[in-house]
């Protein structure tokens, strides 16, 4: 197992996640705004169609911000479904993966993120080779059909711009686990390691719901999570391996970078807005130890800041979306509570709320 | 606005698509639309289809065929766009009329080696090696094709499934049903490939899949646990002929003209025990590489003799 590479990495760089998934924030804000915007256009067009028989003030649209919510809770509910299904977490992080560049193109005024999450799941099932047939899958997620699902699978397709390799910070993980034992081996004992580690693979679920995925590449990630579990420890590490304090370090570092063969095509996107979004450009310039440690602290914080909305909020965006999406079930649900005041509306909640196992 | 692509005439099948030649409307370069058909499967976008898009968005290589694009038609099929290369190795090999020269199998060789040199250090393995997916273009560069049984590495302790590679490019910890396998099998397959190109006749053609094992293990000799350790215990390991390793001589005799250094290669790569046969680094580095004659450059090399 070779250890991951934190510096400059020319074989990343090539990835389409890199290439058409990472951004800097702005471009990122601006990506969502746009998006929010086009669902709400998409609102409006319905209430058009309906002639004005739903008047503009009966339906709430949402924000970017509640949106960023209801995408995040719906991740989280992959993680559980997943589970359900005994699917391994390649499968479950593929599938978040998904959902969340799905609504880098999409609006849940658009989609309603319940169905598009379980044409995720399925498509990442298919993806990263843990094949379920589409009638198993079905019938163990109460309340879907096959078509329900297969329905929307080529809209994921064309809103992952047909990409569908994702990299994960597992296996980055995994090699800084084996490198850390190797540097840290004489100040930390193996089962301390073993333990952050154990920790560190939890929080990468976290780290997946995160922005951190739209900035930062797995490497960085695998060391913030570790960080997040254990500062002093990268804190250590990084300094260890990359501290200048003789010229070789960082020759290092820099043969970390791969060389380019004669057969291979030349990078074409060198945007350097891109560049300083992901990881440092030029090792050879900067002092590589703490542009490092700056990197991987950010991430660290990023991590931290994981949109996490209770099941309420959850529920009360989730009704506006639902809508948003169908507007004229306001005029039912309004008939509905002028002849039945409470009960109904309890009842309704519920079926709203997806109905997979929690 | 005219379409981006025209499609002109069908020139293949395969199990999941059929493919078209066509051209890119703007600057008139060939090119093949593989066309899938979609909801003709009943869960959803075929798994070769989704492989082979996968795996060759993230590949570019001047020796792994290049993904134009990928589009949807009117009517919901996934259209990939491929560059259009209309020979492949095992048209060349089966063309009697063509003599292959040191120099020309030298070059094929580098160009699969490259390819899968740069498959494997995206951790990708391409699972199916053979002739007839090692694709040509008319300027004569050798392009590896058909990602449909590719798949990565993700972890090392996954469950690999046994059943791939084409049965006379099959590496033995696949005939031995082993689900623990590497870049390894890749490189098994270049070895026959190579051993192909020298004899222009495949060079272990198993009739089944137990044939395949008698016909590999009587060329190459029967592994045992002296030169791979825990063989035995692999599912398949049965019943089998112990054949000795064929001796240099042998290996002379059979192919005539290779040298030394060539030997070295073949042998390095028909390796049978995974974890001792050599990797695409070390095969790119060796000696067969170095000594002359130099490898053919791609123009010079052989072409299909009758237009196709
Ligand atoms: N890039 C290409 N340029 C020119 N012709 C091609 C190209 N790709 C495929 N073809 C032609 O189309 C045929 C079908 O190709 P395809 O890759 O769909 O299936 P296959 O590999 O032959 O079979 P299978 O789908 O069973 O693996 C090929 O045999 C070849 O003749």
């Amino acid at each position: 197992m070779s250890v991951p590479r934190v510096t400059f990495d020319e074989l990343y760089r090539r990835s389409s996640q890199y290439r058409l998934w990472s951004y800097t924030r702005e471009e990122l804000q601006a990506k969502r705004e746009a998006v929010n915007n086009k669902g709400c256009l998409k609102v409006d067009e319905r209430l058009k169609q309906l002639n004005g028989e739903v008047s503009e003030d009966l339906i709430t649209k949402v924000t970017v911000e509640e949106e960023l919510k209801l995408i995040s809770f719906n991740s989280r509910r992959i993680g559980m479904l997943a589970k359900h299904l005994n699917l391994p977490s390649q499968v479950r992080a593929t599938a978040v993966s998904f959902l969340r560049k799905f609504y880098l193109v999409n609006s849940v005024m658009e989609y309603h993120p319940k169905l598009v999450l379980l044409t995720c799941l399925f498509l990442a099932a298919k993806s990263e080779n843990s094949f379920i047939s589409i009638n198993s899958f079905s019938k163990r997620i109460p309340k879907t059909t096959p078509e329900s699902i297969l329905k929307l699978e080529f809209e994921v397709l064309q809103s992952l711009k047909f990409t569908l390799f994702v990299h994960h910070p597992f296996r980055p993980l995994y090699g800084f686990f084996y490198d850390l034992q190797d540097v840290l081996g004489d100040e930390f004992t193996i089962e301390e390691l073993g333990r952050v580690y154990d920790k560190a693979r939890k929080l990468i679920d976290e780290a997946l719901i995160s922005d951190a995925v739209f900035h930062f590449t797995p490497p960085q990630i695998a060391l913030a999570c570790f960080k997040s579990i254990k500062p002093e420890l990268v804190d250590r590490y990084l300094e260890k391996k990359f501290k200048k304090e003789s010229k070789s370090k960082v020759k290092v570092a820099e043969a970390i970078k791969e060389e380019q063969d004669e057969g291979e095509v030349q990078d074409q996107d060198q945007d350097p807005a891109k560049a300083s979004a992901n990881t440092e450009a030029k090792p050879k310039k900067i002092d590589l130890y703490q542009e490092l440690s700056r990197t991987v602290e950010e991430c660290t914080a990023m991590i931290r800041t994981t949109q996490n909305p209770t099941k309420e909020e959850a529920t009360d965006i989730d009704r506006k979306v639902h809508y948003c999406i169908s507007p004229s079930l306001v005029l039912k649900r309004k008939r509905e509570d002028t002849s039945e005041p409470s009960g109904d509306d309890t009842k309704r909640q519920r079926t709203e709320t997806p109905a997979t196992p929690m | 606005m005219p379409p981006l692509y025209t499609k002109s005439k069908k020139v293949g099948e395969g199990t999941y698509a059929v493919v078209y030649l066509g051209h890119h409307t703007a600057t008139q370069r060939p090119i093949a639309i593989k066309e899938i058909k979609a909801g003709q499967f009943k869960d959803g976008l075929d798994m070769s289809a989704i492989r082979e898009m996968k795996y060759l968005q993230e590949l570019r290589h001047l020796n792994i065929i290049e993904l134009v694009d990928v589009f949807s038609s009117q009517e919901g099929d996934l259209n990939l766009v491929l560059e259009y290369l209309p020979a492949d190795l095992e048209m060349l090999i089966k063309d009697r009329s063509i003599l292959f020269s040191p120099g020309d199998i030298k070059s094929w060789l580098l160009m699969t080696l490259r390819g899968v040199h740069h498959c494997h250090r995206n951790h990708i393995l391409h699972r199916d090696l053979k002739p007839n997916n090692l694709l040509l273009s008319p300027q004569g560069e050798l392009k590896l094709a058909d990602f449909g049984l590719a798949r990565s590495l993700t972890s090392p302790n996954e469950l690999l499934t046994h059943n791939v590679v084409t049965r006379w490019y099959r590496a033995p910890e696949l005939l031995f049903e082993s689900r623990h396998y590497t870049e390894a099998v890749d490189l098994w397959a270049v070895g026959v490939i190579f051993a192909e190109l020298m004899l222009r006749v495949p060079y272990l053609p198993g009739r089944d899949d137990l044939d395949q094992i008698d016909v590999t293990f009587q060329a190459l000799g029967t592994p045992t646990e002296e030169n791979w350790s825990n063989v035995s215990s692999l599912p398949n390991y049965n019943d089998l002929k112990i054949y000795p390793e064929p001796t240099r001589s042998e290996l002379r005799k059979r192919f005539i003209g290779a040298t030394e250094a060539a030997l070295d290669l073949m042998c390095g790569l028909l390796c049978l025990n995974p974890a001792n046969r050599w990797d695409t680094e070390r095969a790119l580095l060796s000696g067969y590489f170095k000594e002359s004659p130099d490898p053919t450059v791609p123009v010079d090399l052989p072409k299909l003799s009758k237009k196709e």
